[in-house]
């Protein structure tokens, strides 16, 4: 049994839900046969992948959705070996490089490699070339990113790279300066409440309008989320109701507790709970980005003006450290201890004023 | 006649270099201390040679001469030798004369000879090891039957010296196995293996008695196995099963090595000792308070008897006894080495073996700086300097970071500020380590993690702290936001995998308002 999420996702540019005309410039590019460098970024679960496995389909037909999944086998400058997982057709391939971590230029370079320097025999029947999809782009270290810059440049002729980003801000100007930009905003609370009420409908349950509300608010817009919501909601109750609970990730729940243990007492002890907890996100694949983002928003709950301004800063600082360094809960922690002990002064300050 | 070594004088004055690579067998041997040392002796070799030219007597008195030091108790023999030799000497100029009355020890085989220890009391190793290599020798041993001995302990802790003395104590006669460095050829010109010489030696080197020896029983010695054992071509377990069936002598196997090692492990695995019935006995390195007593007894020998050429004071003796690490024979070298007459005044630059740290070790010194005022009490340094502890782990820099951090709250105590400045230097040498173009990085990555975290605990708090292993995300699979989420709804949809949910004492330490929040938005 697939997910909800997978079982509903769109197969055809036509049948996309929103964003329509932009569906239809898609489909009118990829009617010339060829189509440059894209670079699709946009939120998550705001429908990237979706639109690009239909643009796919477009240009290649059903063959795309036979998918495998494979394991490639790289070796590093310094012969160590590591594997990628793939997901890949006859026509395409999809990696997300930076699994590899700080060896990902070697990924981007010999996979691009592989896949370009097979040429068509006959290109009658077929495409000339194929198509690289890359995910997570942003993740990506400098170095392979200059390096993906020359490997793009230089097999043009037979591959075609997809690059799949959250935000263009990490992405070299060089990258962007060379695929065609397409931007897939978010889609609105209404949007998603039409989704929602038509999935359920297929499934055969009747949807009340509070709780697809509730379910498209509680997801932040984001398509994916909404739908495992409301699978979940399916799970725990059926009818629905509109009062009924909605399941938010509790890894969130999770990033809230560690800001107020921050906030509460600042000690080495406290320090120690807190990396048990670092590392428990971390083993649970939560992007350490977001794990920042969440501490910060909820710190500055608690923080007066002043203390904002520094508290940035140093999420910041240390956000910028860990995408240089390879050990996230290094820089975690150093974020959380450095704003414990900046907070414990604060306080001891104001004390002082007060007595 | 158990394969010896050379110990005429005059194979000692014209081969030192042999006889020293003979004497040094253990790895543990200072090139320094062998060239400097060899320097000297050729001088002295040539001062001998023009003295026998000019004497015009043979050398062979002089041969003699040696071979009398070689034995250390027999004095009343050295003594007659001394004036007989006198006597003839009378003819000869003054210095000469001085030279022969000195009788100069001037070979480092024969200074390692005389220091040897002669008696129990002597040894360094401690008196219940003793005891029990001598129930094993009074107990264990049955006439004419095989019996296997194991002793182990780190290089230098005195287990050969332990087991000769109290062989000779015991009455036995130690027939040594030295790994021949050429190959030999049999009386058929056929080659003959190490291994088979090696067999050889084991079932038959007991069947012929000494004519040279006093002794009543015989005892083998094996040192160094030859290596195609150690790398597992040859089937150790057949050689003792062949032993066991022929052998009629005890056999001593002595293995530099602590147990936990390869050789203990493959050759005396667990099934071998019990199926041969060996005998273990683990020896430890000698404690500094052994070690003193060791040196005191072999500075009083040198000065005696090496004087011209030796000067062991009290300074040098506390100097090496600082930097030992447990190895009497380092120790004794570099006593020997930094008590050397020589015109150059030199300072001791190879004042100790290399120590080797493990990993936890080396964690713990950084974990829990140790500091010494200097003299003038104003400023301090640390008792370990961090650059000689970054050294140690070059090779392992991204494991002892990831170590130090794991560890580093334990020994902090409440000092918030320390433990922030430690973080903070972790986390900057995580971005040096990540630099991957410049092949030395990781090394000053290193240093800044542990001069960072050294300076950063100013008072760390001593208590029992088990070091701890860090954790491997880094194994994890992608670091995927959206294949996260679908993960986590999917244990959530299909209920099979039980998600590890957020536990209710998690939930109390939530403070109020954000349990508040959480419901609003419920």
């Amino acid at each position: 049994m697939s997910l909800w999420v997978d079982k509903y996702r769109p197969k055809d540019l036509s049948k996309l839900d929103y964003h329509k005309d932009q569906a239809q410039r898609l489909k009118n590019m990829v009617q010339q046969g060829d189509f440059p460098h894209l670079l699709v970024y946009g939120p998550s679960g705001a429908g990237k992948k979706t639109r690009i496995m239909c643009l796919l389909k477009e240009l290649y037909g059903n063959g795309v959705d036979r998918l495998r999944m494979d394991t490639m086998t790289f070796e590093s400058a310094s012969k160590r070996k590591f594997d990628i997982s793939t997901i890949s057709s006859n026509y395409h391939i999809e990696v997300n490089p930076s699994d590899a971590g700080i060896y990902d230029r070697t990924v981007v370079m010999d996979l691009v490699k592989t896949t370009a320097q097979t040429h068509q025999i006959d290109p009658t029947g077929q495409k000339e070339f194929k198509v690289v999809l890359l995910t997570n782009v942003d993740e990506l270290t400098k170095d392979a990113q200059h390096a993906l810059r020359r490997t793009m440049e230089k097999y043009v002729g037979t591959c075609r790279l997809i690059l799949s980003t959250n935000s263009t801000s990490r992405v070299l100007p060089a990258i962007r300066s060379r695929c065609l930009g397409i931007r897939v905003p978010a889609p609105t609370i209404e949007e998603i409440k039409t989704i929602l009420t038509k999935v359920a409908k297929k499934e055969g349950h009747d949807l009340p309008n509070e709780l697809a509300e509730r379910i498209a608010t509680t997801s932040e817009r984001n398509l994916r989320r909404a739908l495992l919501m409301l699978e979940t909601c399916r799970v725990e109750q059926i009818p629905y109701t509109p009062d009924q609970k909605v399941t938010e990730p509790d890894w969130q729940l999770y990033i809230k507790g560690i800001a107020a243990l921050m906030v509460k007492e600042q000690s080495p002890s406290k320090l120690l709970e807190l990396r048990s907890r670092f590392y428990e996100l971390l083993t649970h694949r939560i992007p350490s980005d977001l794990i920042f983002k969440g501490m910060l928003q909820e710190i500055n709950k608690k923080c007066d003006l002043q203390l904002k301004i520094q508290v940035a800063n140093l999420a910041a600082e240390y956000e910028h450290r860990m995408h240089q360094g390879s050990k996230e809960i290094f820089h975690l922690e150093a974020f959380a201890a450095k704003f414990m002990s900046l907070y414990k002064k604060f306080m001891d300050a104001s004390m002082a004023d007060f007595m | 006649m158990p394969p010896c070594r050379g110990r005429t004088a005059v194979s000692a004055l014209h081969k030192p270099i042999k006889d020293l690579r003979e004497e040094n067998r253990h790895k543990a041997v200072h090139s320094c201390i062998r060239n400097r040392y060899n320097t000297k002796n050729r001088n002295i070799t040539k001062v001998k040679l023009c003295l026998v030219k000019r004497t015009m007597k043979s050398w062979l008195q002089s041969s003699f001469d040696l071979d009398g030091f070689d034995d250390a108790p027999k004095k009343p023999k050295l003594s007659q030798n001394g004036s007989s030799k006198n006597l003839e000497a009378t003819i000869e100029d003054f210095d000469v004369k001085v030279c022969i009355k000195k009788k100069p020890t001037n070979n480092l085989t024969s200074l390692l000879n005389i220091c040897a220890p002669q008696k129990p009391v002597d040894l360094a190793v401690s008196r219940q090891k003793q005891q029990e290599i001598n129930r094993w020798f009074q107990e264990k041993i049955k006439r004419g039957q095989p019996n296997i001995l194991v002793i182990s302990g780190p290089s230098g802790c005195g287990k050969t010296e332990a087991l000769k003395v109290l062989a000779k104590q015991n009455n036995y006669d130690v027939i040594e196995w030295t790994t021949p460095m050429d190959q030999g050829i049999d009386e058929n010109n056929r080659t003959v293996s190490q291994v088979e010489k090696f067999e050889d030696f084991i079932v038959r080197a007991t069947r012929y008695n000494s004519v040279l020896s006093d002794c009543s029983r015989r005892l083998l010695l094996v040192k160094d196995l030859p290596h195609s054992y150690t790398s597992g071509k040859d089937d150790f377990t057949v050689l003792l099963h062949k032993y066991c069936q022929y052998g009629r002598e005890p056999l001593v196997f002595i293995a530099t090595e602590s147990g936990s090692s390869k050789l203990m492990t493959t050759l005396f695995s667990q099934s071998n000792r019990d199926r041969f019935s060996m005998e273990f006995i683990n020896i430890n390195a000698v404690t500094p308070t052994a070690l003193k007593n060791v040196m005191k007894r072999v500075s009083s020998i040198l000065n005696n008897k090496a004087s011209q050429m030796l000067q062991v004071t009290q300074n040098k003796i506390d100097e090496v006894l600082s930097n030992s690490i447990g190895d009497v024979r380092s120790a004794l070298l570099n006593l020997i080495f930094s008590s050397l007459k020589v015109s150059k005044k030199f300072t001791s630059e190879c004042s100790s073996r290399e120590e080797t740290l493990g990993l936890l070790h080396g964690i713990g010194r950084v974990i829990n700086p140790k500091k010494t005022t200097t003299s003038d009490g104003k400023s301090w340094r640390f008792v370990h300097n961090p650059d000689d502890l970054a050294s140690c782990f070059q090779t392992q820099a991204n494991t002892f970071i990831s170590f130090v951090h794991e560890n580093y709250l334990n020994t902090i105590g409440l000092n918030m500020n320390g433990a922030t400045a430690a973080i903070d230097a972790i986390s900057m040498a995580d971005i040096f380590n990540a630099e991957w173009r410049d092949l030395n990085m990781h090394k000053v990555a290193l240093s800044h993690c542990v001069r960072g975290v050294m300076l950063a605990n100013d008072k760390p708090v001593s208590q029992w702290n088990p070091v701890k292993k860090p954790n491997r995300t880094d194994l994890q699979g992608q670091k995927d936001y959206a294949a996260a989420e679908i993960e986590w709804y999917k244990n959530y949809i299909t209920p099979k995998m039980k998600y590890p949910e957020i536990s209710a004492e998690d939930l109390e330490l939530l403070s109020e308002s954000i349990i508040e929040e959480i419901g609003d938005d419920w």
